[in-house]
């Protein structure tokens, strides 16, 4: 494998940043390891770092991301990659978009796994890779986060929309929090056509249900109005479930062995997506406009 | 729904499990059932999969001797002649001018491992096309000058097309287009293939599959990496991207004991039969042939067409 961020663009040298850049969090080497190359992107050029898929990032209220690799005279490599949001929330989502691995004890959510540690704490999602799990490397990986994470002052609680959702068969690590198409479509893909009227403005959690010995997927989505979730209740009944004239809550067969609801209530609209029957569909959607109800 | 006209309607999850376009993919993913699928046209398509354990060392480096090996061996029944070297020489001639587009994707460090390239670079040297006849690049190929293509891509799942092999490989043929080609415009892929300079070219597939990436995005998870150790080669890219596809799948469903489609659907493989007319996606036509290390010894060699054959995961 090649240098792993040699080929993304724009370098620099990482002393020439302002001081408080997060790069300054960073050691000037470790153990065996030296600080090489560095980088910063942002909205504008992150289609440099993340080539293919930055919009996975825009999505997001991100706004930077630190780049700054580590090597050994052998030649062994580190990429310890900080990204900024705007928003905590927006930070902890890019982690969520996967919240397997093993935990540890690093930022206010930290996961581990053959050799990548990803942490979220306050306003950083932060990612250290190393080229080859070793030892040594898993030991410099771990060092490197705590020294992010304690270089963090202020944490966060995870956004008020995860918590909603009820935990009674939650699959744990299955709660991703996002709020546009191009991420829900990334996990769960519903239409090319924004029909929910997802956006910038919107907060939406999908999750994992444990129904009997099936999966079924909980979408739940909050709007800046009223006016806006019942919209996208009547699109999702028309375009996905073909129903009409459906009230405030639907079930509907899609598919041979699976039933898709919807519900909406005040600023909310609550999906359940491929439950194996009638029944565990209704009932996980109205353990959710329960929740939903109770919260406000 | 025109067929291909994905950019334009929209296509919802709906029309996956009960419409009648996408049905390949529909099935492929899991999301429908097989069984009264569209009706066949296209014709049928040869994919061979060669699988060494020695392709990589213990430091999960790939072995350029290994490689050659693999490849001579999938040549040859690619070709159906008896020795590699002639079936090099049936597929290529001295005076081609030969581009070998790989895959060098930074962000997901998920590339074609350049000792497969050098590989394919050694084999057509040895059937007497000079060194500065071949060219073998990710970005700035110049295919306008060359007289053949071989496409040389790594796999991975990905978040915006729901799958990368051959057919997204040229996406960087269409300089500074290439973020219309996501999403729904995925759908589109296909033109690349009959832009002047790119039509009729590729004479070859040759995919590395030593460690396809089956995870989520948008930057990977090294847990996610599949030690297959395998090249995947045909001269049909809907037929090898087809059978990529249901290796991934397999993949995915395996790593989490249940039903994970790649997300979003990968509409282009069907479009870029359906539409592009550049090979088929009908399981029941793509013809697979597996050599080596994982395959039963009762399967080895044998012709099985792609909807009945289980188990790559």
């Amino acid at each position: 494998m090649g240098s792993l961020i040699a080929t993304c663009g724009i370098w620099a040298i990482a002393t020439a940043y302002a001081f408080n850049s997060p790069l300054d969090w960073l050691p000037s080497h470790l153990g065996i390891w030296e600080k090489g190359k560095a980088a910063v992107y942002d909205r504008g050029n992150i289609f440099d770092f993340v080539d293919g898929a930055g919009e996975i990032y825009l999505a997001y209220d991100f706004q930077k991301v630190y780049v700054q690799e580590y090597e050994t005279g052998s030649g062994s490599r580190i990429a310890v990659e900080i990204y900024e949001t705007l928003s905590p929330g927006d930070a902890y989502g890019l982690l969520s978009i996967d919240l397997t691995g093993e935990p540890v004890r690093i930022g206010t959510i930290g996961l581990y796994g053959s050799g990548l540690l990803r942490f979220w704490k306050w306003r950083y999602y932060v990612r250290i890779l190393a080229e080859r799990e070793t030892s040594e490397s898993k030991s410099a990986i771990m060092e490197l986060g705590r020294r992010i994470s304690d270089s963090i002052k202020e944490e966060a609680p995870i956004p008020k929309i995860v918590q909603i959702m009820p935990s009674y068969g939650l699959v744990k690590n299955s709660t991703c929090y996002f709020h546009k198409l191009v991420v829900l479509n990334s996990l769960f893909f519903i239409s090319q056509k924004n029909i929910l009227g997802l956006s910038e403005r919107t907060e939406a959690v999908l999750a994992d249900y444990r129904v009997g010995k099936r999966v079924a997927k909980a979408l739940l989505v909050s709007y800046p109005n009223t006016k806006e979730p019942y919209k996208a209740y009547r699109s999702f009944t028309r375009e996905i479930l073909k129903a009409r004239d459906t009230g405030r809550r639907c079930v509907r067969r899609v598919g041979p062995k699976s039933f898709y609801g919807a519900g909406v209530h005040g600023r909310y609209l609550f999906l359940v997506l491929e439950a194996p029957t009638r029944s565990a569909c209704l009932g996980l959607l109205m353990r959710i406009y329960s929740r939903v109800r109770s919260s406000r | 729904m025109a067929k291909g006209d994905g950019r334009m309607r929209g296509i919802t999850r709906r029309d996956l499990v009960f419409g009648a376009a996408y049905g390949t993919i529909a099935v492929l993913t899991g999301l429908r059932e097989a069984g009264g699928s569209e009706p066949k046209q296209s014709q049928e398509s040869m994919v061979v999969i060669i699988r060494d354990e020695k392709a990589l060392n213990e430091k999960k480096e790939a072995d350029i001797e290994v490689l050659r090996q693999m490849l001579d061996q999938a040549i040859i029944k690619i070709s159906g002649e008896k020795k590699a070297e002639n079936g090099w020489r049936k597929l290529f001639n001295q005076k081609d001018f030969v581009g070998i587009k790989y895959t060098h994707c930074g962000w997901m460090r998920v590339h074609t491992h350049l000792e497969l390239v050098e590989a394919v670079k050694g084999r057509l040297k040895d059937i007497g096309i000079g060194e500065d006849s071949i060219v073998a690049k990710d970005q700035g190929l110049p295919f306008e000058k060359c007289t053949a293509l071989i496409n040389v891509p790594s796999i991975k799942a990905h978040p915006l097309t729901g799958i990368a092999v051959s057919l997204k490989n040229y996406i960087n043929f269409n300089r500074g287009k290439e973020s219309t080609y996501h999403h729904g415009g995925s759908a589109n892929l296909g033109e690349i293939w009959k832009m002047p300079g790119v039509q009729g070219k590729t004479r070859m597939v040759i995919v590395d599959a030593l460690t396809p990436y089956f995870g989520p995005g948008p930057q990977i998870d090294p847990r996610y990496y599949w030690d297959f150790r395998g090249i995947v080669v045909g001269k049909d890219p809907v037929a090898v991207d087809t059978v990529c596809l249901k290796m991934v799948q397999e993949k995915r469903n395996a790593f989490k004991g249940g039903s994970w489609p790649l997300s979003p659907p990968p509409i282009s493989i069907e479009e870029a039969d359906k539409k592009y007319g550049l090979g088929t996606s009908d399981p029941e036509k793509i013809i697979v042939i597996r050599f080596g290390w994982g395959v039963p010894k009762e399967e080895e060699g044998k012709p099985i067409k792609l909807k009945d054959l289980k188990g790559f995961a």
